[in-house]
């Protein structure tokens, strides 16, 4: 059914025809409940989503380049490193891909472990 | 007769009012930024005495917002030809402080004209890009010339030789034309590209944005991929424009400046073998290895800092000039990604375009495997290197060092792919995949019964596996390889092999082009 509103925006009249949607006036009616994602946010499942670790890297963050398992840790807390040191090695593609200092610096955090799987971009270590 | 003097003295008086137009303190400030004038860039390329300028006196027809009867030094841009060394080669300056070096009509025309006349005589066009962009008082005018100089871009291309040299701005529809050259140089503090600057991406998207984040010589040279060389300020550009053209013929009918004269040393070179890591899996320096091959140890490198997992560059082997294409284990097991096939595509197009022959060295896990590599069109991205390698028709020759697994096997230039000579050290691991994923489908029923032994078969039958076929021999005795040569061999035998393959001449189906994967 159909009503309608006189509507007065900023000084000015409008006159607005409003008219009532149900399930069965109007079958193809696309139903906005939780389980729905609204319109305006599908685009962005189809994007591929920024690594979150990714996004939170700071300056001193050294971080994987890529995929892969932590093989071995050459540093310890506080050690200090010169740029260009080999601090970490991962595995990937059944190759040990050394992770260098980007940066020099002193160990702040290390923040895996061997043995744990990392993402690309996954920060490993925390340079002060 | 004698001319009459006042003629004379017109003609100086105008020489110097368009060449003398920048003030000292200017060009002071210019210098102290590590910044040339446009006639400084183009004195110090080419040899004394040899430049000739097109259209010096040329200027604008505008008449609009104040342009009627304003006088723009050679309306903003230098043009003409000169010689470095032996090789002729034209030029287009722009000039920043002839209002912004920003393009109109005027200023197109005489960049399409010396670029038609590097076409006509076959010569390399350099581009010196310092400009603020259309000048918009000229209007459609420049947006048109801005049109006809990306079409006279592609006219050339293919033909001669081209490179840009961004010295200061290069923004808007203006990047494009570096972009459909051969070669982008920027230099590190003083230029930067984009098509919308951060006060327009701020007010379409609302988001927040720094020139260095968008445009900078850092960026584009390292995550964009739109400059080829990052240079620290002009006169270092200059030099890398003269390393370039070091490699490159004059045009598409000729060939690189090979020196032939240099003797092919067949002495064996033992210090290779100890940049080869005894544990397959560990990495091999790959240019500690180009270093030991090619002569004197040089190479100039294209793209250095971006998508580092495979390497491109120039360099001569016996005085053979040749363009390199190889991994790079260091960088993510050296595994071929998008960027990676992207780099090398275009690097293997502009070498056979200018007639480089192509030595290949293969140390490759794969291409990687993930979910930002499917979705990003790894297949389509792969394809380019594929047909990039395959439509090249300059001498070709692969080595593999140690890995060549699979797709990224065929995609390093493997002999399906063209290569006139495979050579493989006996380190090499040619297979279709690795050991342990090839066991796993072979023998996935004997695998099952083996209950708990089955780690322990899966090692065993891993290991049979390897040393059946992940070495050369296997590719050797089905002639997929030329020859297995000691790594000590290796810089005398490419030499060798680039010397008989230099006169080859293959013929392809005429056809307009090929529809290349983008």
């Amino acid at each position: 059914m159909q009503r309608l509103f006189k509507i007065n925006v900023n000084g000015k009249d409008y006159d607005v025809a409003v008219q009532e949607l149900t399930e069965a006036s109007s079958p193809n009616l696309p139903k906005y409940n939780a389980t729905v994602p609204a319109a305006s946010t599908s685009p962005i499942s189809v994007a591929v989503p920024a690594p979150a670790a990714k996004a939170a890297a700071g300056a001193g963050d050294q971080c994987a380049q890529m995929s892969g398992v932590v093989a071995g840790i050459f540093v310890k807390q506080g050690q200090s490193v010169n740029e260009g040191d080999r601090i970490i090695e991962l595995e990937a593609m059944k190759m040990k891909v050394p992770v260098v200092a980007t940066r020099a610096g002193s160990v702040a955090q290390i923040h895996v472990a061997v043995g744990d799987g990392v993402e690309k971009g996954q920060v490993l270590i925390s340079l002060a | 007769m004698t001319i009459e003097p006042k003629l004379i003295k017109t003609l100086r008086d105008k020489r110097e009012k368009i060449t003398q137009h920048i003030k000292p303190e200017k060009l002071e400030a210019m210098h102290a930024k590590g910044m040339l004038s446009a006639r400084e860039r183009i004195d110090a390329l080419f040899q004394e005495g040899t430049f000739q300028e097109l259209g010096m006196h040329a200027r604008h027809n505008a008449v609009h917002f104040g342009m009627a009867g304003r006088d723009l030094p050679a309306d903003g841009v230098i043009t003409g030809s000169g010689y470095l060394g032996s090789m002729q080669i034209a030029v287009f300056c722009q000039d920043f402080s002839v209002l912004a070096g920003t393009l109109g009509k005027m200023q197109a025309r005489k960049i399409t004209r010396v670029m038609r006349y590097a076409l006509k005589v076959g010569i390399p066009v350099v581009a010196f890009k310092d400009s603020g962009g259309a000048r918009i008082q000229e209007g459609v005018d420049a947006l048109s010339g801005y049109g006809d100089v990306f079409y006279s871009n592609v006219l050339l291309s293919g033909v001669v030789p081209q490179i840009a040299v961004i010295c200061g701005p290069c923004a808007g529809g203006a990047a494009y034309s570096p972009a459909l050259m051969d070669f982008v140089i920027m230099t590190r503090n003083n230029s930067y590209m984009c098509l919308t600057g951060p006060e327009v991406i701020k007010a379409v998207t609302g988001r927040t944005t720094t020139m260095a984040e968008i445009g900078s010589a850092e960026m584009h040279a390292s995550v964009s991929g739109n400059a080829h060389f990052v240079a620290e300020d002009d006169r270092h550009a200059l030099d890398l424009v003269k390393q370039i053209l070091s490699y490159m013929p004059s045009n598409n009918t000729e060939d690189p400046p090979h020196d032939l004269s240099v003797p092919i040393e067949e002495t064996a070179d033992h210090g290779i073998e100890d940049l080869i890591p005894a544990d397959p899996s560990a990495p091999l320096d790959m240019y500690a290895v180009i270093r030991r091959l090619v002569d004197n140890g040089e190479m100039l490198e294209v793209h250095a800092n971006f998508a580092r997992n495979i390497i491109v560059g120039f360099a001569r082997f016996s005085g053979v000039i040749v363009g390199i294409v190889a991994n790079q284990p260091m960088v993510m097991a050296g595994a071929l990604d998008l960027d990676a096939a992207d780099k090398v595509a275009r690097f293997v197009r502009t070498c056979n375009v200018f007639n480089i022959p192509l030595v290949t060295l293969v140390d490759v896990p794969g291409f990687l495997p993930g979910v930002e590599e499917e979705r990003g069109g790894i297949i389509r991205h792969g394809a380019k290197m594929l047909f990039a390698f395959a439509s090249c028709t300059t001498p070709k020759i692969t080595v593999i060092l140690r890995k060549a697994y699979g797709g990224s096997y065929l995609a390093m230039c493997s002999q399906e792919l063209g290569a006139d000579m495979v050579f493989a050290w006996p380190t090499a691991e040619i297979a279709v995949m690795g050991a342990d994923a090839a066991v796993k489908m072979l023998y996935r029923k004997e695998l099952e019964k083996a209950g708990d032994q089955r780690a322990a078969r899966a090692a065993e039958l891993a290991q049979d596996y390897r040393d059946e076929f992940a070495s050369p021999y296997e590719a050797a005795a089905n002639f997929y390889i030329t020859d297995v040569i000691e790594p000590c061999e290796t810089r005398a035998t490419v030499s060798l092999a680039l010397r008989k393959t230099l006169a080859k001449r293959e013929l392809r189906p005429s056809k307009k082009h090929g529809n290349m994967p983008m």
